[in-house]
């Protein structure tokens, strides 16, 4: 892989991260300026998880959104958040696809009430679960970074010999 | 009991300002100066709105309407399509029953019987079997008001607008900010909480 393509895909990877991680800090945001107990509405709704669970989900994922958005687009932990954010959003789609299959006309509760659970929510979080996915597996692949040591141990090479 | 019962009585005399498009009195029920009004839009086919009506709607007349926290506007969104060909008309009748002051007695009986009429289309029979003789002559005729069905169909085109694609679906109108939506029939225990929450702010 040349070096132009090297830095077009790091600067895609990053574009992406800040992207996914201030889509999680919106939906954060949309959930936390309403009682929470609308989000345990939404939650609820899906009908998979018991009312104690629903309470618990319905508290904690706004905040732990949250932090994942910081992280996200501070570019720290990298592997830790972009590998968590892509479980997340296989869960979330899961969940959207599961209810969309049973028929349940509820909304999706991505980013507060009023948007029922439709082909193109389900894209749309798709959409955010590849990028995730892609910034995860260049997090671990990292070919600049590799060609880059690399070309460090060649030139020490070179030195000692 | 008999305390309830009055309560109840007084809040249907009451009415409540908060909704937004123009709503018949006779289908709000609450205090004028309740600080939230849901608007309701239901479906009379719809089970899960008779589920609402049933087991939603007491608990909240009781913690938050009677004591004027909230006010409660029904409004009519009948489903359309091929499943849910006497919507529309148990709207209609609704409606005119509203008019004559007869709203809650009409509806509870459409959900009650929802299982029969919805099967064999029979939904005058529901309505007829709670009014007296002179209420069915005066119920049939403000159905085919043009007035009526315009009622109903403001009801309809007000929760399209909003976004509204299933029913039941609540709008939250909260000093006088209305809420996107809230889709489906809501756990009680969630939806109490989630109210206390709002009034707390």
């Amino acid at each position: 892989m040349t070096y132009s393509q090297n830095r077009v895909l790091r600067i895609t990877t990053v574009v992406l991260r800040v992207l996914v991680g201030g889509v999680f800090l919106a939906a954060a945001y949309a959930k936390l300026k309403d009682p929470w107990a609308l989000f345990a509405m939404s939650i609820d709704s899906y009908g998979i998880l018991p009312l104690r669970w629903v309470e618990f989900a319905a508290r904690t994922l706004p905040w732990f959104e949250a932090v994942l958005g910081v992280v996200l687009i501070a570019g720290i932990f990298k592997r830790i958040a972009t590998g968590t954010g892509t479980l997340l959003m296989l869960v979330f789609i899961g969940a959207m696809a599961w209810a969309k299959l049973h028929g349940k006309q509820i909304d999706c509760g991505c980013f507060g009430p009023g948007e029922a659970i439709g082909i193109w929510s389900i894209l749309r979080d798709g959409s955010i679960g590849a990028a995730l996915l892609f910034i995860t597996v260049m997090s671990f692949w990292q070919p600049g970074k590799k060609k880059a040591a690399g070309a460090a141990v060649d030139t020490e090479r070179a030195y000692s010999v | 009991m008999r305390i309830t019962a009055f309560g109840l009585g007084l809040v249907l005399l009451l009415s409540c300002q908060a909704a937004n498009a123009p709503v018949d009195k006779e289908k709000m029920l609450g205090s004028q100066t309740a600080p939230l009004t849901l608007e309701i839009f239901s479906s009379f086919d719809c089970p899960h709105c008779t589920l609402m009506h049933q087991t939603v709607l007491p608990p909240l007349m009781h913690d938050f309407v009677i004591p004027g926290k909230i006010c409660v506007v029904s409004r009519e969104f009948p489903l359309s399509g091929p499943g849910h060909p006497w919507a529309r008309e148990a709207a209609n009748y609704a409606t005119a029953a509203a008019r004559i002051g007869k709203y809650d007695v009409v509806a509870d009986a459409l959900f009650k019987n929802q299982m029969t009429w919805a099967m064999n289309g029979k939904v005058w029979d529901t309505v007829a079997s709670v009014l007296t003789p002179s209420e069915q002559a005066k119920v049939q005729a403000l159905s085919k008001d043009p007035g009526v069905q315009a009622e109903v169909q403001r009801d309809v085109d007000a929760g399209t607008a909003a976004g509204i694609t299933s029913t039941p679906s609540t709008i939250v109108v909260n000093r006088g900010k209305r809420s996107a939506p809230i889709a489906g029939m809501q756990n009680y225990d969630l939806f109490k909480q989630y109210l206390n929450g709002l009034l707390a702010h």
